[in-house]
């Protein structure tokens, strides 16, 4: 992958023919670069709960009556983050938020990332932070949502972020039509390129015949009628500045390999975080999420060829243990983080490289166990935001529920990637009424506020 | 654009096309909304000063006494309220005062009620001045909520005060998914892989080529493999899939383009299939799983197959510009398999230059597949459209035309388009000479996508459907549809039955479906003495055994819903009667047989039990004292509990709400909905912490109609301990609405009975029934056709028929406003 300087590309696009009509999305992307480069985030989300007793490292523990505030500086990481030791400095372990506020069982669903009741069927309350945080950071893909499952389907939706009550967000689950979706401006000639233009010609035309109709209809259902025509105006938009990019997708997008067909799931989720890497790169989009896995899913690339469900409830593999199947998932896991964030460490930006400007959170869609009360939320996260976010290699570990002194839920870890982001507010997700009063909780985990 | 996709099947009704124009050219704008008229006053008011008058009369007659100089209780006072709502904090009271009198909390029970619509126009005032100022509910949107449904005043829909005629406003109706995958799957949402393996065993000697007289063997998959666009919201409190508030939107359309542009293919080209061949190096082995081919070669190839129109390779055939004349031709097939019509003169013309001409330069091909792609992108696709269309009356409601009617008939009781496909001329895109078997599975005789027209459509065609008579007619016909009367199970699922809705309906409303998404840790059952018979599979299987109940009390269609809340048969979907020694030896034993057996679930012994046959199916009798109707199925009561405990909450608000017509407000934000853990209380004594004043204010409309059920562990196992204590099956029916039914209750046997003969819940499940039909909540003006609905009901003895044919020709199923 060639090495970019996001903002000098930007430049020459804007220089260039054709791009007369995308200005005002050219001019505020590098208006934005220019004051300030725009904040990333990556949500790598697990299913089957992130357990805590994993993450801690050499001499310390979570679940105390009091906070654990320590640097990572000097001290042994876990087995499975041994892959984020070079980036020490700017890793960060969180333990003990709470995420009662959520309906917990074997999925909070939306909640995980929203800090709110929600299950699969139901459309979501709110907004999630992913989605939420896209709003604030918009580029030609506000949000793209990954999901390693069964492969067939292009689009997926696994009821896990939403932009807004009831607005789901889809997620690319097979590889190959994920790049056809986020890479195809870029695909030359023969019928691929054809066929992207011809799907943008329909787009075109059917908004104009959905605006007539609208017209006719009472204002009820002209309203319903205007959801679908929005879906038409968005994926045209996209289209038109995806046309302007062409240059530095064609430098920067993932290699069309084996991974993009095989049979083997683990593959399309490395192949997920090569394009999510691209897009965060070449300025596709600012805010991804990868929804690793599902109950269904099995490892079998990593030798683990039992499905997740089946882990979760005790069983192994040949001859690992179910807890063996667990490190070796979450160790591929933070693998992919790590390799994702070398790529982000190589291109520069500013005074320093577009790591800097990006944070990378995984957790688990359903807090610490398989069977999860939401007790217990681990979050890994890596980067400081430029520096927003106060850590340079740190660990916390807040005092556990039930204790005089926890007052710490996701909602507040929300709320505090708010404000890292530049766009704070009082209050992220629905409040743990168990905790007291709304008002209590309010505001950001104030320790991780630069 | 509007005029022309309401000229639906203009060709097959025959009507003058210039008769359907004038009559959509008089649907203007002011006809389909609701007018709603505004008084003139002499001098102008400011709308505050509005806003005061129109809310002052109800504040002073029944809120003054309690908020007023005199007393403030909770420090409310409401004489000298500030009516200008841009100050925030009078905005907040105001939404306050909101919810209070919407939900009916204010003024308290014991002081005199405003009348229903007194209520409604004073929320309605608050509502429309805090829209002004943004700080409103969206009440209007809200209210057509199935959860919200209840709100409707009970007493007013069927005590006959209202006079108004019903309609349904005219509207639009998102496809359902079901109907989505009929049109969908077989044809165009499968992924095919061809297996062919050469050198094993097989039944087909090789005729040629470097492998004959090697034995071929070969197997044929296609699984279903696309997302379905139309995600369906099921809100807890309805449980009803579809409604018409329902929309599509910017998912829906990423997944319908997908979807397109795969269907635009197999269309034009066929559809891919991967042949994977394997050869066998050596003929010395037989047999033909993966081992025996190892070391052997593998090959993989596409190849195409299915059907495609003639005129379609004409068209890619085409060197240079396409005539007009076959554009035209290629339209109307376009039409015919999508939105199952032909093409209006202007959609020729709109479809010709804006989407085909438009794509020309990237190839014929391109083009048409651009033209297929547009047509099931198009809003008609997404959304039925229920405008009547049919003659006006002369209150000013509008007849569904005959097209529209098909519709909605159709979809009533189906889940599959009444149009079907008329006959395409096709060719096969498979023409290569393979070997006889591979030849066989690769050509195609028939299109996947061959649809035949129902019975509906003839009728409409012969000019026999237009009038309420006709509608029953038809309505009648459909629902004396006589199937072979079989259980119901995972292969012959209700989707197979002859009105499948009907099933549906039910399924929906009792919600017992939802017993397998349940998590219930089957891990640990194993070992657990008593729940040894619940398995991964059980929950499911437990629905399938409540369908067949009910498709046997449909079946008699005598006091349907008497029976359903009382019935002490049980119908066993997965036991035959017999207990044959293969599967006793299956189990390791009798003991263990006993055991696990499905039959556990009821609290019963294979070996003690024979069915009863019937006319409409075998039954099992069971103990009155034990079961009790579709309530005390294991399927309900699992769908009703939590991962280790009874939920006697959500089952009281079940019956609150679907047999009383009753609502609860949603957990209020300030509560945390937690009942103390303690394994040495009763799950009853553990909820002792809702009596509280503050929970109690809601809890009292639920614990006491779910507690009876604890008799039941969260299984839905009958049980007569629990923590080795007798199990207290105390309840009480109260604020019903009914006084007659109110009071104390032993048990799940007495509440049932109560509320089986009760008016009130008879009527609530008409109302819930209105609701799944018309895909909307009722509204007063429906008032007619529900006290219509309740008369069918009761005057043919409890026939669930009759009160189907009732709504169905109803006014407020065939008029629009």
């Amino acid at each position: 992958m060639n090495k970019i300087n996001r903002r000098s590309v930007l430049k020459g696009v804007t220089l260039g023919s054709g791009a007369l009509a995308l200005s005002p999305f050219i001019k505020s992307i590098s208006a934005a670069d220019q004051k300030q480069a725009p904040k990333r985030f990556v949500f790598v989300v697990k299913s089957s709960g992130l357990q805590g007793d994993y993450l801690n490292p050499d001499g310390l523990t979570h679940r105390g009556e009091t906070l654990v505030d320590e640097t990572l500086q000097g001290r042994k990481l876990p087995e499975s983050l041994k892959s984020l030791e070079v980036f020490k400095d700017k890793l960060t372990i969180i333990q003990g938020l709470s995420g009662k506020m959520t309906n917990s069982g074997h999925s909070s669903f939306y909640g995980a990332l929203g800090g709110y009741k929600a299950s699969a069927h139901a459309p979501p309350l709110f907004a999630t932070i992913d989605g939420h945080l896209s709003e604030k950071f918009p580029a030609v893909f506000n949000h793209l949502g990954f999901k390693m499952g069964e492969g067939s389907q292009g689009t997926t939706f696994p009821g896990i972020s939403a932009k807004g009550k009831g607005k789901q967000l889809p997620f690319q689950q097979n590889p190959l039509s994920a790049f056809e979706n986020v890479f195809g401006s870029i695909l030359e000639g023969g019928d691929l390129k054809k066929k992207y233009t011809r799907t943008g010609n329909v787009l075109d035309a059917m908004s104009e015949d959905i605006k007539k109709l609208q017209k006719n209809l009472p204002a009820v259902e002209r309203e319903k009628l205007g959801y679908y025509l929005d879906g038409f105006e968005a994926l045209r938009d996209r289209r038109i500045k995806l046309v302007s990019m062409q240059k530095v997708l064609k430098e920067n997008a993932p290699e069309l390999n084996e991974k993009y067909t095989s049979s083997i799931k683990t593959h399309h989720l490395e192949a997920h975080f090569d394009m999510a890497s691209a897009a965060l790169i070449t300025g596709l989009t600012n805010v991804v999420t990868v929804h690793a896995d599902d109950l269904n899913c099995v490892y079998s690339g990593i030798g683990v060829g039992n499905n997740v469900h089946a882990i979760g409830h005790g069983a192994g593999y040949a001859t690992l243990t179910s807890q063996d199947c667990r490190n070796a998932i979450r160790t591929f896991h933070i693998e992919l983080i790590a390799s994702m964030a070398a790529k982000l460490d190589k291109v520069p930006e500013g005074n320093g490289t577009m790591l800097d400007n990006t944070i990378i959170v995984y957790t688990s869609d359903n807090a610490a166990n398989h069977h999860s009360f939401g007790l217990d939320w681990p979050m890994v996260v890596l980067g400081n935001g430029g520096g927003a976010l106060k850590s340079s290699g740190r660990y916390l570990s807040y005092p556990r529920y039930g204790t005089p002194n926890h007052n710490h839920t996701i909602c507040n870890w929300f709320t505090t990637l708010c404000h890292v982001a530049g766009v704070p507010q009082d209050f992220f997700g629905q409040p743990d009424m168990a905790l007291g009063k709304p008002e209590s909780q309010y505001g950001p985990l104030s320790e991780l506020i630069a | 654009m509007f005029q022309k996709l309401l000229l639906l099947n203009l060709s097959c009704v025959g009507f003058p096309a210039f008769c359907m124009v004038a009559l959509v050219l008089s649907l203007n704008c002011a006809d389909l909304c609701a007018g709603v008229g505004t008084q003139q006053s002499d001098e102008p008011q400011s709308p505050s000063e509005k806003f005061e008058s129109s809310t002052s009369p109800f504040l002073k007659t029944y809120c003054i006494d309690c908020h007023g100089a005199d007393s403030q209780e909770s420090g409310l006072r409401f004489d000298q309220i500030e009516h200008d709502l841009s100050d925030s904090k009078a905005a907040q009271t105001w939404s306050d005062i909101f919810a209070q009198v919407q939900f009916a909390e204010m003024p308290p029970s014991d002081s005199d009620q405003p009348t229903a619509e007194e209520r409604s126009r004073f929320v309605e005032s608050i509502e429309s001045e805090l829209e002004r100022f943004n700080a409103g509910f969206g009440l209007k949107e809200k209210m057509l909520l199935p959860q919200y449904g209840n709100y409707v005043d009970h007493e007013t829909l069927f005590d006959g005060s209202i006079t108004e005629m019903p309609y349904t406003p005219a509207r639009l109706w998102r496809q359902r998914p079901l109907i989505y995958d009929a049109v969908w799957e077989k044809a165009y949402g499968r992924a095919p892989w061809y297996s062919v393996k050469i050198g094993g065993t097989g039944n087909h000697l090789i005729e040629r080529g470097p492998h004959k007289g090697k034995l071929l063997a070969h197997r044929y998959f296609a699984d279903a493999k696309y997302a379905n666009p139309f995600f369906e919201f099921v809100h807890h409190a309805s449980g009803f899939t579809d409604y018409s508030t329902i929309v599509a939107d910017q998912s829906s359309l990423e997944a319908l383009m997908l979807n397109a542009e795969t269907m635009a293919e197999i269309m034009t080209k066929g559809q891919k299939v991967r042949i994977v061949t394997q050869v066998k190096n050596k003929g010395s082995r037989t047999g033909n799983n993966e081992a025996m081919f190892v070391g052997g070669v593998t090959t993989s190839a596409n190849e195409y197959r299915g059907r495609v129109p003639v005129i379609f390779r004409k068209i890619m055939d085409a060197e240079g510009s396409v005539q007009q004349q076959d554009f035209r031709e290629a339209l109307n097939v376009a039409f015919n398999l999508f939105l199952r019509r032909l093409p209006a003169e202007t959609e020729y013309e709109h479809y010709w230059e804006n989407v085909f001409q438009k794509n020309s330069s990237l190839g014929n091909t391109m083009a048409l597949q651009a033209v297929l792609m547009y047509v099931t992108l198009s809003p008609e696709f997404v959304y039925r459209m229920e405008l009547g269309l049919g003659g006006k009356d002369s209150d000013g409601r509008r007849f569904l035309s005959s097209q529209e009617l098909v519709h909605a008939i159709n979809y009533a009781l189906h889940n599959r388009p009444a149009f079907g496909i008329d006959e395409i001329e096709t060719i096969d895109v498979y023409t290569k000479k393979s070997e006889a078997p591979i030849r066989k599975t690769m050509s195609t005789p028939n299109p996947a996508w061959a649809a035949r027209h129902s019975n509906l459509v003839e009728e409409m065609r012969q000019g026999k459907l237009k009038t309420k008579e006709d509608v029953e007619r038809v309505v009648r016909q459909m629902l004396d549809v006589k199937r072979k009367q079989r259980s119901i199970n995972h292969n012959r699922t209700y989707l197979t039955t002859a009105n499948p809705r009907v099933i549906q309906f039910f399924r929906e409303f009792f919600g017992y479906y939802k017993a397998g998404e349940v998590f219930k840790d089957v891990e640990k059952f194993k070992n657990r003495e008593g729940f040894k018979h619940f398995n991964a599979g059980t929950a499911s299987k437990f629905a399938y055994d409540t369908d067949s109940l009910i498709q046997q009390i449909l079946a008699e269609d005598k006091n349907v819903l008497y029976e359903l809340l009382t019935t002490d048969k049980i119908v066993v979907s997965y036991w035959n009667g017999s207990n044959s020694k293969d599967q006793i030896k299956k189990a390791r034993g009798e003991k263990a047989y006993v055991e696990t057996h499905h039959l556990q679930g009821y609290n019963l012994d294979p070996f003690e039990m024979a069915y009863e046959s019937g006319e409409n199916g075998k039954a099992l009798q069971v103990s009155r004292d034990q079961r009790c109707g579709i309530l005390t199925q294991p399927s309900w009561l699992v769908a009703h509990s939590g991962n280790f405990d009874n939920d006697p909450v959500r089952r009281g608000k079940w019956i609150r709400e679907k047999l009383l017509a009753g609502t609860v407000l949603d957990i209020p934000v300030t509560v945390d909905a937690q009942i103390p853990e303690d394994e040495h209380q009763t799950l009853r004594e553990r909820f002792r912490v809702v009596n509280e004043a503050e929970c109690w204010r809601c809890h009292k409309k639920m614990n006491p109609l779910g507690m009876p059920f604890e008799s039941f562990n969260h299984v839905g196992r009958w049980r007569a301990s629990e923590k080795n204590k007798p199990v207290d099956v105390s309840g009480s029916i109260d604020y019903s609405g009914e006084p007659a039914i109110e009071g104390d209750v032993q048990g799940v046997r007495e509440l049932m009975e109560k509320l089986a003969t009760s008016d009130r819940v008879r009527q609530s499940f008409i109302r819930h029934v209105f609701r799944f039909w018309m895909g909307r909540n009722e509204m007063l003006s429906d008032s007619k056709t529900l006290i219509a609905m309740d008369q069918a009901y009761v005057e043919s003895q409890g026939s669930f028929r009759e009160l189907l044919v009732s709504l169905l020709t109803s006014d407020s199923f065939v008029y629009r406003k």
